[in-house]
């Protein structure tokens, strides 16, 4: 062994001596047989010239000895990589394609793939993260989810053996007043053992306990480190402190470690217990806004735990049948809840950027296989000096690697830069839990940027290497004029073409079916006009107030009032849900004209509170009896903070005028007059506000892009004054709504100093950014096509562009045997054309029988959309034209006396 | 000797490299003139193969190399045998008798 290792450095640190010592040598061995050959009888000349036949030639015998050095691997690979660097510098043009087209597809795939990993692989911040779950209740007869009922959880937990934490969170926004003013915080309403089941500790202080989360305890509260560096100056002394939440104390418990993140916004942690009552959560009917998240039992499944809950909620079903029955519950890994459905479209989106390398790769070895040409008579060269088809193989091969490696480089730059604009698609709650870099640079995407740039590298170099080790020595020194002709790597770029141009046009075909789609979702009548519209939060004074319901109601009626009564301002009114907003109410009724449905059988429909104005504010047309009087009313509490008996008791004596959708109408009452039609809301077990269709509106999409049900109703809050977080207002104004924002804002100062106005911006904002995802996917999926039909292009142009150069001699002799310009024109047209019908046919198959998987991220457009086919291929064609027409314009051109004399 | 026989019996080349420098330290045409010699002239080696596989054996340790003045008096680069170069050649005639006896069996059972 040290002899190895000896020889292993003298190899490569000595190298000049080595050779040298071989030289003499081999030398020397000339010598001998020389002398020996002359002892034979021949003279010195001939004897010399029989030695080195003997010998097999004294660089060859030279090579075969380098071959079996130690170190070799490494000598080479220096020698490779200069003179890779050395041909790289002789052709700047191509280089610089190469590497630029290269950092464009690794770089792209980088960034993408680093969203997949975000979205689809990363650990959530958590200890074991795998135990978590999500939980919420559904109504099994529409499969539609609901939020956990209080006392359904306490039930569950009580109950449940299979996870060693289960908590109820819920959130919602609370002013925090200390001695430097009041501010709006965002809060999440938390079961005490809510971070032992996330499994995270307090850095200072201390955790919730069972006390503190009891109805009537007092309120305790945990800050997260960022509200307590920003709002507390990072004091070490504020745990104990006592400060006011929503007008009662709070005590500082303690303050959660910096790297704690949940997926909803969270400024504050509050025990939910003391809030049970004011929320009205002790009902069993109420499922408002809150969700369970737990941890599994180590080693324990979730379908086990599925098993388990459903039990429990049959069980309760039976033993509460008519808050219970209809409802069961949903499991699902914490994971799989906060991806939700963006793994299709990531999904997509990886796949036509991973099209996209493909086609980069294609194409750099379409150019490279056409400069091979030009290098056949070297390799030929270098084959007769000795050169091994291995040593030649590796060599051709070094530098399609340096290629990719230097564009991968600059891949992995640009997919830096790239990773913040494509963090948007992240699914929005699983960027909450990592703000500072949602799609950052972590081992596996450099991993995976590593491996894609070699794969790219031995994609694109190995058909021109292996074509020009396989070279023929004798036929490319006899005659360069013959070179290539018809071999085996033109037919091999002609495929590559074909290739191209069918990855293309898939890509074309994908890109306009989401377009297709993208553009009749933003053509979707909104059954309002959301132009020249403001809206805005505004905080709810209940706490202030005493929790009177009446005085809340009045509060905002007044704020749209002032509103309405502000220069520009045409209407104002209050709404529980903003058009897009991120809350939504849903109710149980039955109808009074239909027998009383089972229990189970309870329809449901989304409802919005609103003020009198909002019909005129949102542009909604009036299509039957009339909108809301102002006149209705008012229910009359028994106290000024109405326990829930208490308002029921009051509901149940005020008729509520109800104005309803035309779905609803036509849904509900099909060919009757909807007009005077009552029903009641709630359900089995709790009979809310029976109320009386006044008024049909147009049906609307309010809530998200593309909404297939309208079946809808309103209520007013003159009369139903329901005791929410907060309502929202919106202002129908003359000109451009954001001129607005600041009068708005000043107006509802004068109003008020203690509730925060907030979120003010116009209505189409709301509507931009619901559809923003679904825009940005778009917009890069077209991108990629365009990028995919240039590629395309320029490696049909680029070999046919070639293949002219090269034939010039050949079509000088055409020319001056008499062929026109024009067939010349022709046959060059045509020849582009035998590439690009194969791959367009290939393309336009490949998308037809790929289009299923596009099926759901399609909307109101069919993967089979013929329109598209024919428009893709269109813009196929005209750009392959162009493709092929420079070159044949070139042919045409040429000069046969010139083309002649050249050769 | 043709060069597809001599190409089969590579794998022999290395045992009569060490067979002929087992009696004293030769250069290379040394080693390609004695191979011929004690295999009755039925075996030439190219020196393609023999520098080589010399180079090889000695990374290995199992020859040694020294400049010295040859019989006629020029400078020629003489390989010797190590004590691990022994060890090697003894392993492999014991491959090789192996080896013989085995296919001399299988060959007669016919």
């Amino acid at each position: 062994m040290p002899a190895r290792i000896a020889s292993f450095f003298r190899n490569l640190l000595r190298k000049r001596a080595v050779e040298q010592a071989l030289d003499d040598e081999l030398q020397s061995a000339v010598e001998l047989l020389t002398q020996e050959k002359m002892n034979e009888g021949l003279w010195r000349s001939e004897a010399r010239r029989q030695a080195l036949i003997e010998l097999g030639g004294v660089e060859q015998v030279k090579q075969e000895v380098r071959a079996i050095r130690f170190g070799r691997f490494l000598e080479t690979f220096a020698q490779d990589l200069r003179f890779g660097l050395r041909t790289m510098a002789k052709s700047p043009g191509f280089t610089a394609v190469a590497v630029l087209t290269l950092a464009l597809g690794v770089g792209a795939n980088t960034a993408f793939f680093g969203v997949v990993n975000t979205t689809l692989f990363r650990a959530l911040p958590y200890p074991h993260p795998e135990q978590l779950v999500h939980i919420n209740e559904r109504i099994t007869k529409s499969n539609a989810s609901m939020p956990v009922s209080y006392p359904n959880f306490v039930d569950w937990k009580r109950q449940q053996t299979s996870f060693s934490v289960l908590a109820m969170y819920s959130n919602t926004s609370l002013n925090l007043t200390t001695e430097t003013g009041t501010d709006r915080m965002s809060a999440l309403l938390v079961d005490h053992d809510f971070l032992k089941a996330l499994d995270v500790q307090p850095a200072r202080g201390r955790d919730f306990t069972a006390d503190d989360d009891r109805i009537g305890a007092p309120l305790t509260m945990l800050i997260t480190h960022a509200t307590w560096s920003r709002r507390f100056n990072s004091d070490p002394g504020i745990v104990g402190r006592a400060v006011e939440v929503d007008g009662k104390s709070a005590t500082i418990v303690g303050i959660l470690p910096p790297a704690f993140q949940f997926f909803r916004r969270s400024d504050l942690l509050l025990p939910l217990g003391p809030f049970v009552e004011q929320l009205y959560m002790q009902t069993r009917d109420n499922h408002s806004n809150a969700m369970v998240v737990a941890r599994l039992k180590p080693g324990l499944s979730l379908l086990a735990a599925r098993e388990e809950m459903d039990s429990i909620s049959t069980h309760l079903a039976e033993l509460y049948p008519k808050s219970n029955s209809g409802n069961g519950v949903n499991l699902t890994s914490l994971r799989q809840y906060l991806v939700g459905d963006a793994k299709p479209r990531q999904l997509l989106l990886m796949s036509a950027v991973g099209l996209v390398l493909l086609i980069v790769c294609v194409n750099v070895a379409t150019l490279s296989l056409a400069r091979s040409y030009s290098r056949d008579h070297e390799m030929a060269v270098r084959a007769a000096l000795g050169a091994g088809r291995g040593r030649l193989m590796r060599q051709l091969l070094t530098e399609p690697l340096l290629l990719a490696v230097i564009g991968g480089g600059l891949g992995l730059l640009l997919a830096t830069a790239l990773s913040a604009t494509l963090g948007s698609l992240v699914p929005f709650q699983l960027r909450q839990l990592d703000p500072s870099g949602a799609s950052a640079m972590d081992l596996r995407v450099a991993a995976f940027a590593f491996i894609i740039t070699l794969l790219t590298g031995l994609g694109f170099g190995l058909a021109p290497a292996w074509r020009l080790s396989h070279a023929r020595p004798n036929d490319a020194l006899k005659d360069r004029a013959v070179v290539g002709k018809s071999s085996l790597g033109f037919r091999t770029a002609d495929l590559l073409v074909v290739a191209q141009v069918g990855l293309a046009s898939l890509l074309i075909v994908a890109a306009g079916l989401v377009l297709r789609s993208l553009w009749s979702l933003s053509r979707e009548p909104l059954g309002y006009q959301p132009e020249n519209m403001l809206s805005l939060h505004l905080a709810s004074p209940a706490a202030r107030m005493g929790y009177s319901l009446t005085r809340v109601g009045a509060f905002y009626e007044e704020a749209a009032e002032r509103l309405a009564r502000l220069p520009g301002v045409t209407a104002a009114a209050v709404t529980s849900n903003l058009p897009y907003g991120e809350y939504d109410s849903r109710t149980t009724f039955r109808l009074l004209d239909r027998p009383i449905p089972a229990p189970s059988e309870y329809p449901s429909a989304p409802y919005r509170i609103i003020s009198r104005d909002y019909f005129r504010a949102m542009g909604i047309p009036l299509q039957q009896g009339r909108f809301f009087s102002g006149e209705e009313p008012m229910p009359s509490f028994s106290s000024e903070a109405p326990k829930l008996d208490e308002i029921l008791a009051a509901f149940r004596k005020v008729s509520f005028d109800g104005i309803v959708t035309r779905g609803f109408a036509q849904h509900y009452w099909p060919d009757e007059n909807p007009i005077g039609k009552r029903f009641l809301t709630g359900n089995a077990n709790l009979q809310v506000a029976l109320v009386t269709v006044v008024g049909v509106v147009g049906d609307t999409s309010e809530d998200k892009l593309g909404q297939t049900n309208h079946e809808e109703f309103y209520l007013s809050l003159r009369q139903y004054p329901a005791p929410l977080p907060e309502y929202s207002l919106v202002l129908r104004t003359r000109g451009d709504p954001s001129a607005l924002i600041e009068a708005a804002k000043a107006e509802l100062r004068h109003m008020t100093t203690n509730e925060a106005v907030y979120d003010v911006r116009p209505v189409s904002s709301r509507i931009s950014e619901s559809m923003s995802t679904q825009t940005f996917q778009t917009q890069i999926i077209s991108l990629f096509a365009g990028l995919a039909l240039l590629l395309a292009s320029v490696g049909l142009y680029g070999l046919l562009a070639f293949n002219v150069r090269r034939r010039s001699r050949e079509i000088g002799i055409r020319m001056a045997l008499g062929a026109s310009p024009k067939d010349v024109f022709e046959s060059v047209i045509l020849r582009g054309l035998a590439l690009v019908i194969p791959g367009l046919t290939l393309g336009l198959l490949g998308a037809w029988a790929l289009g299923h998987c596009l099926q759901n991220l399609l909307y109101r457009v069919s993967p089979t959309d013929p329109l598209t086919y024919a428009l893709g291929a269109l813009a196929l064609l005209l750009s392959a034209f162009l493709a092929c027409w420079l070159p044949a314009r070139r042919a045409m051109r040429v000069d046969p006396m010139v083309a002649l004399r050249y050769e | 000797m043709g060069q597809q026989r001599a190409d089969l019996l590579r794998g022999t080349l290395d045992l009569l490299i060490l067979k002929a420098l087992a009696l004293a330290p030769l250069h290379g045409v040394g080693v390609s003139r004695r191979i011929t010699q004690i295999t009755g002239g039925a075996f030439r080696v190219s020196f393609g193969s023999l520098f080589p596989s010399l180079h090889h054996m000695e990374q290995k340790g199992w020859v040694e190399a020294e400049w010295r003045a040859s019989e006629n008096n020029r400078r020629a680069k003489y390989y010797r045998l190590t004590s691990r170069g022994r060890a090697q050649l003894r392993a492999e005639e014991r491959d090789w008798s192996q080896v013989v006896k085995i296919m001399t069996a299988a060959v007669e059972s016919a």
